[in-house]
C-alpha cells in the first residue's frame, strides 16, 4: 500500500457532484490541493457510436443504460461498472461511471424543483422540508445555468422568475408542435423545457445539429456533459483528477476521517489522507461507499427515490420528425405538478414530450416483435408516433433502499442491492398522469394512443439515500451536507434530497454541490 | 441446415409488408453457430426444415410462435440481433424513409424555436407554490 502525501480535500466521484463541487471549490479556496478520484474513465468523442452505422445497436451494448445490461452484453466496459443487484426493485438503476458521471448519457433535461418541493411536510403533510428553502439555493441554480449552458426561455409560469436563459429554446419540431397543440386545446400548461444543450455556440462548445441520440454521448459536446463543462475550469484551478481509482474505504478514527483508500488501474493499493473526505456518487455509489465504510448508521442508504416513470404513446397520420433533434428535451407540462385537493394523492407529476426513438429501439420497445403484425407496426409508428412521459414524485419510504450484498465485488467494494417497491400512493400518482398523457394525445390529434403503464427500466436518478436533515435518528447529514457521526465527511451529490419533487435532478444536484463547496470554503476561509 | 430452411425463418419473422423489405431481401442472415439448437428445434417441430420451407405463413408462424413460448430466452438472443441487423440495413431505413449513413456528423435540420407557438401558454398566470 501507498501513503500518499496528505492532501485538504478528496473528493470521490467526478459525475455531476464532484465536478461542481471541485470547480466552485477550487475557486472560492484557492490555497486548498483537491483531489478528485474516479473509478472510471473519460470518453472520448471517438469512444461514442453516434458517428457509426451501428449506432443503434450501441444502446443496446456498451451503451445500454442500465449498468447491469451493459455488463451482460460482454461490450467494452467505457464505464466502470459494477453490478447491482436489481431483483428486489421495481425500478431498475441507470448510471454511467466515469470522468462525467451520467451527464455523459444523460437527456439534459434541466428543470428546477419548485419552491413547494423544499417545503412538503410544511404544505402537504408528506416526505420531510428540506433544511433550506427554494430561495436559498436560487444563487446556486443560477450559478450552475451558467456553467452547463441553459437553452430555454424565460417566464414560464411554474416557476419563480428566472434570469434570461442564455440560449433560445431547442427546436420543437413536427413533434413538440403537435403536441403543443393538445396542451393549448386542453387548456393545459406546458413550456419549452431548459435544456443543458447548446441551441448555439456556448462557452466553447458547439451548437447542436439535432443528430438524436444524446443517450450514446454528445460527440460535438453541444450536449453539457462535467466532463466538457466544469471539469476542464476545476483542472485549470489546479484540482487533481485520477480517474480509474476505485474508492473502497473511508478511513475513520476516533469518529474523524483520516482519508480514503483506493486502487489504481493497475490494482495498486493506495491510502490518501486528507483532511476532509467528499462523496459525490449519488444515490447508489455514495450509499455503497459509506456502508461499506461504517458511516451515517441505519440511515444510510434508506428512503431511495427514483421517479417512477410511465406515458402513453400516440400514433398519428401526419408525418412528424423520426428520430431527430435532443431526444429528451422539447417541451413539458407542470399543469399536475402542485398538490390538488380534488384528486385522491397529494404532490404531483411532470409530463414531458420526448423525441421519437431509433427504429431498432421502437422495434424492441415494441409490443411485438416478429412476424407481419410487427412490420405493419413498425411501419405505423416510424415518423408517426411520439411519447408524453409521465415523471412523478417518489416519496421518501425508510423500506426503500440501497443495501450491502455478502459478497465482494471485482472493484474490491462489497456487492450492492436494491429494495425498493412502488407505493400504493405512487400509482395512484403513475396511473393519473398516465391518463393525462394519453389525453393530451388525443386532444393533439393523434389516431392512436396506447398507454404505457409504470416503466421499469427507467431508473435514472438515485436519490435520498443520505439526506440532510438535523436528526441524526432521520438523517444522514446536515443541511451542509456534513454526516453527523463522522463530520469531516461531506455528501455532496442526489443522495442528500430530502425528498425529490418530480422533475429530472440534474440541475438540483449541481446547485447543491456549489452550495455544499461554498460552505466548506466559508469554513476554510474563515 | 439448408440455405431454404434459414432463409424460411427469417422471412416468416421478418416478412415484407407494406414498403418493408424481407430480412432475407435486406440481407440479413442467421447464424448457425449461434442459433443451432433452437433452429433445430423449429425444424423438428414442423416434422423437417423442408416442411417448413413449403408450410403456409400461419403454418410457420404458428410454429415459430410454439418454439418460441417453449424457449423464450432462446428465442430472444436469436431475435435481437436479427432486429438490429434489420434496422440498421440500408436498404430499410430507405424504406422507412430514413436515411442510412449515422446520426453525425450530418445531424438533422430543424426549423428554429418559434415564440409564437406560446401566445396561449403564456396568458397563464403563476402556477407554483
Amino acid at each position: 500500500m501507498t501513503r500518499h502525501d496528505a492532501v485538504d480535500v478528496v473528493v470521490v466521484g467526478a459525475g455531476m457532484a464532484g465536478a461542481a463541487f471541485c470547480k466552485r471549490l477550487s475557486e472560492r479556496a484557492p490555497q486548498l490541493r483537491i483531489v478528485c478520484l474516479e473509478r472510471g474513465d473519460w470518453v472520448r468523442p471517438d469512444d461514442m457510436p453516434a458517428t457509426r452505422r451501428d449506432w443503434q445497436r450501441a444502446g443496446f451494448g456498451a451503451w445500454a443504460l442500465s449498468p447491469n445490461e451493459r455488463l451482460a452484453s460482454g461490450a467494452a466496459n467505457l464505464s466502470a461498472d459494477y453490478p447491482i443487484d436489481d431483483t428486489g426493485s421495481a425500478i431498475k438503476p441507470l448510471m454511467w461511471n466515469g470522468v462525467g458521471g451520467s451527464t455523459i448519457n444523460w437527456g439534459a433535461h434541466f428543470p428546477r424543483l419548485h419552491p413547494s418541493d423544499f417545503r412538503t411536510r410544511t404544505l402537504d403533510g408528506v416526505g420531510d422540508d428540506w433544511p433550506f428553502s427554494y430561495f436559498d439555493l436560487e444563487p446556486y441554480y443560477d450559478a450552475n445555468d451558467v456553467e452547463m449552458g441553459v437553452s430555454g426561455l424565460a417566464g414560464d409560469p411554474a416557476y419563480p422568475p428566472k434570469p434570461a436563459r442564455r440560449m433560445p429554446p431547442l427546436p420543437l419540431g413536427r413533434l413538440g408542435t403537435t403536441v403543443a397543440r393538445g396542451f393549448d386545446a386542453l387548456g393545459w400548461h406546458w413550456w419549452p423545457v431548459d435544456a443543458a444543450i447548446n441551441s448555439a455556440p456556448y462557452d466553447g462548445r458547439a451548437a447542436c445539429n439535432h443528430c438524436g441520440p444524446c443517450l450514446l454521448g454528445c460527440v460535438r459536446h453541444a450536449k453539457a456533459s462535467v466532463d466538457a463543462t466544469y471539469w476542464p475550469k476545476a483542472l485549470r484551478n489546479g484540482v487533481e483528477l485520477r480517474p480509474r481509482s476505485v474508492t473502497t474505504e473511508i478511513v475513520v478514527q476516533g469518529g474523524r476521517a483520516t482519508g480514503v483508500r483506493f486502487h489504481d488501474a493497475d490494482g495498486a493499493e493506495h491510502e490518501l489522507p486528507a483532511t476532509w473526505v467528499v462523496v459525490a456518487g449519488n444515490g447508489i455509489g455514495s450509499a455503497r461507499l459509506l456502508l461499506a465504510s461504517g458511516i451515517g448508521g441505519d440511515v444510510v442508504g434508506r428512503n431511495l427515490m427514483f421517479h417512477p416513470v410511465a406515458g402513453a404513446m400516440g400514433v398519428f397520420d401526419a408525418e412528424l420528425d423520426g428520430p431527430a433533434g435532443p431526444a429528451a428535451t422539447s417541451i413539458y407540462s407542470h399543469e399536475f405538478y402542485e398538490t390538488d385537493p380534488s384528486r385522491d394523492f397529494v404532490r404531483g407529476v411532470q409530463l414531458q414530450v420526448a423525441r421519437e426513438v431509433s427504429p431498432l429501439s421502437q422495434a424492441l420497445g415494441a409490443p411485438l416483435r416478429w412476424g407481419r403484425d410487427a412490420q405493419q407496426l413498425r411501419r405505423r409508428l416510424f415518423r408517426h408516433s411520439a411519447f408524453v412521459g409521465v415523471l412523478i414524485e417518489d416519496l421518501p419510504e425508510p423500506e426503500n433502499r440501497v443495501v450491502l450484498a455478502d459478497r465482494v465485488e471485482a472493484d474490491r467494494l462489497p456487492g450492492v442491492r436494491i429494495e425498493y417497491r412502488l407505493s400504493a400512493d405512487s400509482q395512484r400518482r403513475i396511473d393519473f398522469g398516465a391518463a393525462r398523457a394519453a389525453e393530451v394525445l388525443q386532444a393533439a390529434g393523434a389516431a392512436l394512443v396506447f398507454p404505457l403503464p409504470q416503466i421499469p427500466e427507467a431508473g435514472w436518478h438515485l436519490l435520498g439515500t443520505a439526506r440532510m436533515g438535523s436528526d441524526p435518528r432521520t438523517s444522514v447529514t446536515d443541511a451542509r451536507g456534513r454526516c453527523h457521526d463522522v463530520p469531516n465527511v461531506i455528501v455532496a451529490d442526489g443522495s442528500l434530497f430530502p425528498t425529490c419533487g418530480a422533475v429530472n435532478p440534474g440541475s438540483t444536484i449541481g446547485a447543491l454541490a456549489l452550495k455544499v463547496a461554498d460552505d466548506l470554503a466559508r469554513e476554510v476561509i474563515g | 441446415m439448408t440455405e431454404a430452411f434459414l432463409r424460411a425463418v427469417v422471412d416468416t419473422l421478418l416478412p415484407a409488408d407494406d414498403g418493408l423489405p424481407s430480412g432475407t431481401e435486406a440481407g440479413v442472415t442467421l447464424a448457425l453457430a449461434d442459433h443451432g439448437r433452437l433452429l433445430t428445434t423449429i425444424a423438428m417441430r414442423s416434422g423437417g426444415e423442408a416442411s417448413f420451407v413449403a408450410a403456409d405463413e400461419p403454418t410457420r408462424v404458428a410454429t415459430l410462435q410454439a418454439v418460441a413460448q417453449a424457449d423464450g430466452p432462446a428465442f430472444e438472443r436469436m431475435i435481437v440481433p436479427l432486429l438490429a441487423d434489420y434496422c440498421e440495413a440500408e436498404t430499410v431505413l430507405r424504406a422507412f424513409g430514413w436515411r442510412s449513413d449515422p446520426p453525425q456528423p450530418r445531424g438533422f435540420e430543424l426549423p428554429p424555436f418559434d415564440e409564437t407557438v406560446l401566445a396561449k401558454a403564456k396568458q397563464r398566470g403563476r402556477i407554483w407554490r
